[in-house]
């Protein structure tokens, strides 16, 4: 009953093809339930090399279900556990890929680190592909820290750079980029000014050029989030909101302290009716950063606009 | 002075809970929602202190006070001399008494009853005061029947700010002195007797959730439906927070199999899906 949590250091298709599928296939054969949750163009490697293996084996774009890092503990492996209860779960995780930014890499690491939190104790397999052609030096680098192994050239070794998973996701809560000249705020202190703060930040995302029902979403987040200000902490909040290359950014920030290094990444128990304001804001926007200390948070909410849209 | 802000734009079925933070504030909103009443011919009925003053406070403010006691309009009664005569507060008589005025009211010829209540006695140690919230959130299964409509005032000197968040957030919309004068209240309940169930318009968040849930959770018992379904409309909710959600969603599976929502945005029906509701409408 213990959680493997492998990084693999690809160098070409070839190599992520055979040793993937090999570890998909084996774990169909102990009868794990087996999910693959890589970006779309491995997706379709991993789909081929693993034909005849659909109905045994579950494919996700981890572009789209892990476009924000925050929501794949408990939107995709999470998830996938509970689907299966009672099985052994085996999952390929690729969530950190060339593509991604400065801004997302951060969130990744933290991502992964958590992973090692989260699952502790469990008996489940996650094996994380990490591009080692494409990818810098600090990518491979922070992927020691977050794996307690390493697979590079086909030799599985323990990582020497493997620490406390906790304070390795802590590496990552670092003060966030400002906001920049020409973006807007509005205060809030009290739950009637609720609604003024949905009015605020839906007819900012319109005009950034946020389709509706992405404006919808990010609305209900930034919502949830502005709610925990006016339950947890003393003395109000403030919404910031933007447009940054090709993206809306809402920014709260409020007096509070997220003590807790899981929050937003574990749902809570069915009955309870609050403590999910952080889990809906990862599950419905593009990439969520918080830097958090005693007496002062700052949320970052991350939408795409999509490009030819907006001012 | 009418037109001045929600308290003149109120309708039957409303249920605000108004802030007041001294006597100046306090007939300011008085005159606004009575003059209002006067207006659209409803049977206003005070339930506080200070029936003399009051109606010279009024006069001061434009609103003929003393004429509408005689006719009939106006009525004042101290808590003491209605639904606390007992001595103790009972929220189950104080539901049930709604019923009867809103019926009075019509039997007298007026088109709705129109209520103030002034919660000071709140403020003081009274037997069953602490069942006010409860109260509060209860009531607009009443008030949902749309024959009556009340403000409740509490006065910001008397009461601690946690006990004031209590209750306003057990009304589906408050006013104090930050309220613009265009706002709306920020929902509205209306019970439906084709096809049974309730429609829910507005937004629900923090400030008011506590009200859907009373409504929602005695849906049932309330609506007299026989074996038919029960609908939940929520076509005109424009907003509804996660936490409301839940509610609803649990709402929905208590009820299963009788009760429906429907109208659901498809924002909602994200919000339904990511907190476990497979299929709702």
């Amino acid at each position: 009953m213990t959680l493997d949590h492998p990084a693999l250091l690809y160098r070409d298709l070839s190599e992520y093809r055979t040793v993937l599928s090999g570890f998909a296939r084996h774990a169909v054969a102990a009868g794990d339930a087996v999910l693959v949750a890589v970006p779309g163009p491995n997706l379709a490697v991993l789909r081929e090399a693993l034909v005849g293996l659909d109905r045994a084996v579950s494919f996700t774009d981890m572009t789209e279900a892990g476009r924000n890092p925050g929501r794949i503990i408990p939107g995709v492996l999470l998830a996938f556990a509970a689907a299966h209860p009672g099985r052994r779960t085996s999952i390929i995780a690729e969530s950190l890929w060339p593509g991604r930014t400065e801004l997302e890499r951060p969130a990744c690491a933290q991502h992964d680190a958590l992973v090692n939190a989260v699952f502790a104790g469990r008996d489940t397999a996650i094996i994380c592909p990490y591009d080692a052609t494409r990818l810098d030096g600090a990518a491979i680098a922070e992927a020691g820290r977050s794996h307690p192994a390493m697979i590079v050239d086909g030799v599985r070794r323990a990582s020497v750079a493997y620490t406390d998973p906790i304070v390795t996701a802590a590496r990552s809560n670092r003060p966030l980029p400002g906001p920049p000249d020409g973006a807007v705020r509005m205060r809030y202190a009290e739950p009637a000014d609720l609604g003024a703060v949905r009015r605020f930040a839906a007819e900012h995302a319109a005009k950034a050029g946020l389709a509706e029902t992405r404006g919808e979403d990010l609305v209900s987040a930034v919502n949830e989030l502005a709610e925990n200000t006016l339950v947890h902490t003393a003395g109000g909040g403030t919404l910031t909101v933007w447009a940054d290359r090709g993206q809306f950014v809402c920014r709260i920030a409020d007096q509070g302290h997220l003590a807790d290094p899981l929050a937003g990444r574990i749902p809570p128990a069915s009955r309870t009716e609050g403590g999910r304001g952080l889990l809906l804001a990862h599950h419905l926007c593009d990439l969520v950063r918080v830097h958090t200390v005693p007496g002062a948070t700052t949320f970052h909410l991350y939408m795409d606009v999509p490009p030819g849209v907006g001012p | 002075m009418i037109e001045a802000g929600m308290l003149g734009r109120l309708r039957p079925g409303d249920h605000a809970c108004v802030v007041v933070d001294d006597d100046g504030s306090r007939l300011r909103s008085l005159a606004t929602y009575v003059s209002a009443g006067l207006r659209d011919d409803e049977r206003i009925l005070y339930f506080g202190p200070d029936h003399e003053r009051l109606a010279a406070d009024l006069v001061t403010a434009g609103v003929d006070a003393p004429g509408a006691i005689r006719r009939g309009q106006l009525e004042m009664v101290t808590a003491e001399e209605s639904y606390l005569a007992s001595g103790t507060f009972h929220p189950e008589s104080a539901m049930a008494g709604w019923r009867v005025e809103a019926a009075r009211a019509r039997a007298d010829g007026f088109r709705s009853l129109r209520a103030i209540g002034d919660m000071s006695w709140a403020a003081r140690p009274r037997p069953g005061a602490d069942r006010l919230a409860w109260y509060e959130a209860n009531v607009n299964r009443v008030f949902a029947e749309r024959q009556a409509m009340a403000i409740c005032l509490y006065d910001r000197r008397l009461f601690s700010p946690s006990e004031l968040q209590r209750m306003t957030w057990a009304h589906p919309a408050a006013v104090d002195r930050h309220t613009g004068a265009d706002v709306e209240p920020a929902l509205r309940f209306t019970r439906v007797a084709e096809p049974p169930g309730i429609r829910l318009q507005g937004e629900v968040d923090l400030a008011n959730r506590q009200a859907l849930r009373a409504v929602l959770e005695n849906l049932a018992e309330d609506t007299a439906a026989g074996d038919r379904p029960l609908i939940v409309d929520v076509s005109d909710l424009r907003f509804a927070d996660s936490a409301a959600v839940r509610i609803l969603l649990r709402a929905a599976v208590a009820g299963a199999p009788r009760m429906r929502v429907a109208g659901c945005t498809p924002g909602m029906r994200r919000l339904l899906a990511f907190n476990g509701a497979e299929v709702v409408v």
